[in-house]
């Protein structure tokens, strides 16, 4: 008798263990993964907008942790068990070329219309010719303050490097971290050094270094360590365990001055203290004559991927996502600023201020997301200044040696920079 | 007794086959794996033993040996903890006998959780601005106690210790009262009555009657400090920071094997290299234990 | 057992409290915890939460898919099992009472796996269920548990079924039962002690997995507890308030388990694991 109730029992259990994923196995569901968890709010506007247009269709969005989200892809694009579509990277850059050539990303149906894009925005999707994405925003980061901090103080938006580092010097003063930096995530510490670097080392060096006429060996990339070096003084005690929701709360509650951060994290701030008031202004340069420059990038395009299940649902949304109705929708939630021209931006001061950047400040030299240093590995980015920076700032290894860290990584493989 | 052929099949195949095909096919495999290299997707590109030199003498090697050697001083400092520890407290345990029942259960409740929920907990309480652990500290005045425990490299390993044996001590605890309960209270009462003080009936009576569970618990330490990678995981995350000081075999595997952002190389082939060479290690031991307590069984 | 003098006594008991307190805080805090505000977790670290914020609980229950988490565990580790005590007393049960050629070879055979790591072997094993396409499936997950727990399971099996005497069976035969009936009416019942740590053990096992699951499943409806809490921690990692109510949803059942099958639990662990 017990026996017959156990098998009961597993019998029923069995049975709900299959009942759900039949029903889920809906035709009218379009999965997507991302790795940027604010985005949930987008997907549900989108989906009533087109079921507004007559798209009988449900969007299951699922946000992945930055930190796994490329590996995670890529595992489960090999075993045809990942979504309809996906965020993906942009070109140049080593992720997204290994799954275009391994076809597990698709090239985009030529219904989607991406003649509006401009050419910067389609050049980050294209390989040999083909679209394989739609590009759905653009990053710009930089330095974000505190604006009532900052007014409380009577600081001004520093003009060169040294004013940052006054500005830094009475906050500190006064008891105000003046930097929150998560040191425990080494891409926030990546994308310092780079944003650090369109200003400080100027374009035309980067532009020298892309060319191979200069190399990471040059003083002025040991300088530009050994500012970033010397400036820890300034970020909060144990910054080296510190994480990206601990800055972001300590942002938000004012507890810190300044992030070196993107515009992306303005929407959790918000979330988090709605009355903050926040600023933005790009990385200052070594001298007043020289020009500020904002870092931007590309973040990524939507996708469709190899394990796509519902092809004709999932390209419905790739044509909507390239439509101006997506921008407004995806600027106006995220305050991100939207690939799709056209889109009608939020009425926001810090939103203005970025886009101007974007418009007329951005650096046209890069090295880190979206540069050809990425493209293979050792990659600059996570290859030499994630691990490196952490390194120096840990004391374990100097500003020189940071430098030669990179470019012993990258002679192995980019030409203009190998040993002659 | 003699058996039907097909009675036979119907007892001994599923077992056998599950089996073969899930555990030895993959440990054989892993070895034909580690001689090639293979991103996960496309060819798999022969090489030999291309992957062992990169362990053992190319660009992998300072990461491999760092993690191993993580690995020998997890293993020395929590065995020396945990059974210190959990010897010193079942004896006490032993002292009393109203209420063990109590402290039996209070003492193994951390073990009831899973070691990864265990991480997850802790990485909360050891925020180095706001978790209860500093915090404690700072309202205390020992505000020069509030370190950044898992960000500091010197520390951050050890603490991940601490918080492994906060939650394993509690079965070390029982197995070892077990042991010295089983003790005959008339070997303990005759010293007694031969004016042996404590010490001495524990130095020269209960310790070397338990020394033979003290000795599978070391073993069995030993396997599962290779094995290490859940708390870790919830700790610090895969990239095993800062700056590797918080690296295992087991991290180092997953991240060489599955990729993630800051893996130094992903590349399936290395990946199962590296398994090689875990199991090499841990193999032996672990057939040492199997004999001994085959050994035990037999003489029993 | 020891006997001691009045003051050490008392010293040993204050730190055996002190010793317990230590391993209940941390509980005790999370509770406490959860029912706060963000705010209040961050600047008043240490005070009474006056207003529980049960709407803490709410939230974490669904965005964490803690529900799903716990229904997928059970489901999983219910399952494996049954599956191991079915498949692995019958393996021990043919290999301690009948004779046939090769049954020393098979059962050291078996043994090795005692002494391998399987979560080494998990790349290959990747392969194999991307062939069957079970990868992120929780079948695949069941048949992997199954496997690795056989060697275990029919070591610890054997032996009690080594001790059951040969004369119970023969009377058996000599009635006209075969190999079956023997097996399912007798020896099973007969070998209840064993089969119950077996179960505790490896039940307990694939509850508190996470490698697997972390590697195969991707997808959040089959999520187990503990990939469902990482899952959470990770989309949610500032919402502290959210993080403490999910963590006690996915602790405090098991611990309140735990309690009410204290002592099966502790003896089963304690017998079994050794033999692990």
């Amino acid at each position: 008798m017990k026996k017959f109730i156990l098998l009961l029992i597993v019998l029923v259990l069995i049975v709900t263990m299959l009942v759900p994923s039949v029903l889920a196995e809906s035709k009218n569901t379009v999965t997507i993964w991302s790795w940027r968890g604010q985005d949930a709010e987008v997907w549900q506007k989108v989906e009533n907008e087109m079921k507004k247009q007559g798209v009988d269709i449900k969007i299951e969005f699922t946000p992945v942790m930055q930190t796994e989200y490329d590996s995670k892809v890529n595992l489960s694009l090999q075993t045809m068990t990942g979504p309809d579509l996906v965020y993906s990277r942009r070109l140049p850059g080593g992720y997204m070329q290994t799954l275009i050539e391994n076809s597990l990303y698709l090239p985009l149906n030529e219904k989607i219309d991406l003649s509006n894009f401009p050419q910067a925005a389609l050049n980050s999707v294209t390989y040999n010719g083909k679209a394989y994405g739609v590009p759905f925003a653009v990053q710009v980061v930089g330095i974000f303050y505190n604006k009532d901090i900052y007014a409380k103080y009577n600081l001004s938006i520093p003009k060169t490097w040294d004013e940052l580092v006054s500005n830094a010097e009475v906050l500190q003063k006064n008891g105000i971290t003046p930097f929150f930096v998560a040191g425990k995530e080494a891409w926030i510490l990546n994308m310092q050094h780079a944003m650090c670097g369109v200003s400080i080392l100027g374009p035309e060096w980067i532009k020298d270094l892309t060319e191979g006429k200069t190399n990471f060996l040059d003083p002025k990339w040991i300088d530009l360590n050994r500012k970033l070096n010397d400036l820890k003084k300034y970020y909060q005690d144990g910054f080296m365990a510190n994480s990206n929701p601990d800055q972001d709360a300590a942002f938000a509650f004012g507890q810190s001055a300044m992030v070196f951060f993107g515009i992306w994290g303005y929407q959790n701030w918000k979330t988090f203290n709605p009355d903050i008031n926040v600023g933005y202004f790009m990385v200052p340069p070594a001298r007043a004559d020289q020009k500020p420059y904002a870092y931007t990038y590309m973040d990524g395009a939507i996708a469709m991927t190899s394990s796509v299940k519902n092809k004709e649902l999932a390209n419905k949304v790739l044509e909507f996502v390239a439509t101006p109705k997506f921008g407004t929708i995806f600027s106006n939630v995220t305050f991100n600023i939207s690939a799709v021209p056209g889109a009608e931006t939020p009425d926001d001061p810090l939103f203005k201020i970025v886009v101007d950047a974007y418009n007329n400040h951005a650096s046209p030299y890069v090295y880190w997301v979206g540069s050809v240093f990425t493209t293979q590995k050792p990659s600059l980015g996570e290859d030499v200044l994630s691990p490196g920076m952490q390194a120096m700032y840990l004391g374990k290894i100097t500003p020189e040696e940071l430098a030669k860290m990179a470019q012993d990584a990258i002679s192995q493989w980019y030409v203009p920079l190998m040993k002659k | 007794m003699k058996l039907k052929q097909g009675h036979l099949a119907i007892f001994i195949l599923p077992a056998m086959i599950l089996y073969t095909i899930f555990i030895i096919y993959p440990l054989i495999s892993s070895l034909f794996l580690s001689l090639y290299s293979w991103s996960g997707v496309g060819e798999k590109i022969f090489i030999g033993f291309k992957n062992f030199q990169e362990i053992f003498n190319g660009f992998f090697r300072k990461e491999f040996f760092n993690a191993l050697f993580h690995n020998l001083y997890f293993f020395i400092v929590v065995t020396t903890l945990e059974l210190g520890l959990g010897f010193f407290i079942a004896l006490m345990l032993a002292t009393k006998i109203k209420g063990s029942r109590v402290f039996k259960v209070v003492t193994y409740i951390p073990n009831a959780i899973p070691i990864v929920l265990v991480g997850f907990m802790w990485g909360l309480f050891l925020n180095p601005q706001v978790g209860l652990i500093n915090q404690t500290f700072r309202a205390l005045g020992l505000d020069s106690l509030a370190q950044p425990w898992l960000g500091d490299p010197n520390l951050a390993l050890s603490t991940i210790m601490l918080v492994n044996v906060w939650r394993n001590l509690g079965f070390y605890v029982l197995v070892l009262f077990a042991a010295i309960l089983n003790v005959s209270p008339d070997l303990i009462d005759a010293a007694y009555i031969d004016g042996a003080n404590n010490w001495k009936v524990i130095w020269h009576i209960i310790f070397p009657l338990t020394f033979s569970t003290i000795r599978t618990l070391i073993i069995l330490l030993f396997i599962w400090s290779f094995n290490t990678f859940d708390i870790i995981y919830s700790l610090i995350g895969v990239q095993a920071g800062p700056i590797r000081s918080t690296d295992v075999l087991g991290t180092l595997f997953y991240r060489t094997a599955f990729g993630g952002l800051g893996s130094s190389a992903t590349d399936m082939g290395l990946g199962a290299a590296v398994t090689v060479c875990i199991f090499s290690i841990v193999m032996p031991v672990s057939v040492l234990y199997v004999y001994l307590i085959e050994k035990k069984k037999r003489s029993i | 057992m020891l006997k001691l003098g009045r003051y050490r006594n008392i010293i040993v008991g204050v730190l055996l409290c002190i010793y317990c307190m230590i391993n209940l805080i941390p509980f005790l805090m999370i509770i406490m915890n959860s029912f706060k505000s963000m705010r209040d977790i961050f600047l008043k670290p240490f005070s009474f939460p006056m207003k529980p914020l049960v709407q803490n609980y709410v939230d974490a229950w669904n965005q964490g898919r803690i529900g799903t988490g716990y229904l997928n565990s059970t489901l999983i580790a219910v399952i494996s099992v049954i599956g191991i005590i079915i498949i692995s007393s019958m393996f021990a049960y043919a290999i301690s009472k009948y004779e046939f050629p090769g049954r020393q070879t098979l059962y050291t055979y078996c043994m090795l796996g005692l002494a391998l790591p399987v979560r080494l072997a998990v790349i290959p094993i990747f392969i194999l269920m991307k062939n069957l396409g079970l990868v992120n499936s929780r079948l695949g997950l069941i048949i992997i548990y199954v496997s690795v727990n056989i060697p275990f399971s029919v070591f610890l099996l054997k032996n009690f079924i080594d001790g059951v005497p040969n004369e119970i069976e023969e009377a058996a035969q000599i009635d006209g039962a075969n190999a079956i009936q023997i097996y399912w009416k007798i020896i099973l019942p007969l070998i209840r002690p064993a089969l119950l740590i077996v179960s505790i053990v490896c039940f307990v096992g694939v509850w508190n997995d996470f490698f697997f699951p972390l590697i195969f499943i991707n997808d959040r409806s089959k999520a187990t507890i503990t990939l469902a809490v990482s899952t959470f921690f990770g989309d949610y990692s500032n919402q502290w308030n959210l993080l403490f109510a999910g963590l006690s949803l996915s602790i405090m059942p098991s611990i309140v388990l735990f309690l009410i099958f204290s002592k099966q639990f502790i003896a089963g662990m304690t017998q079994g694991a050794i033999i692990k």
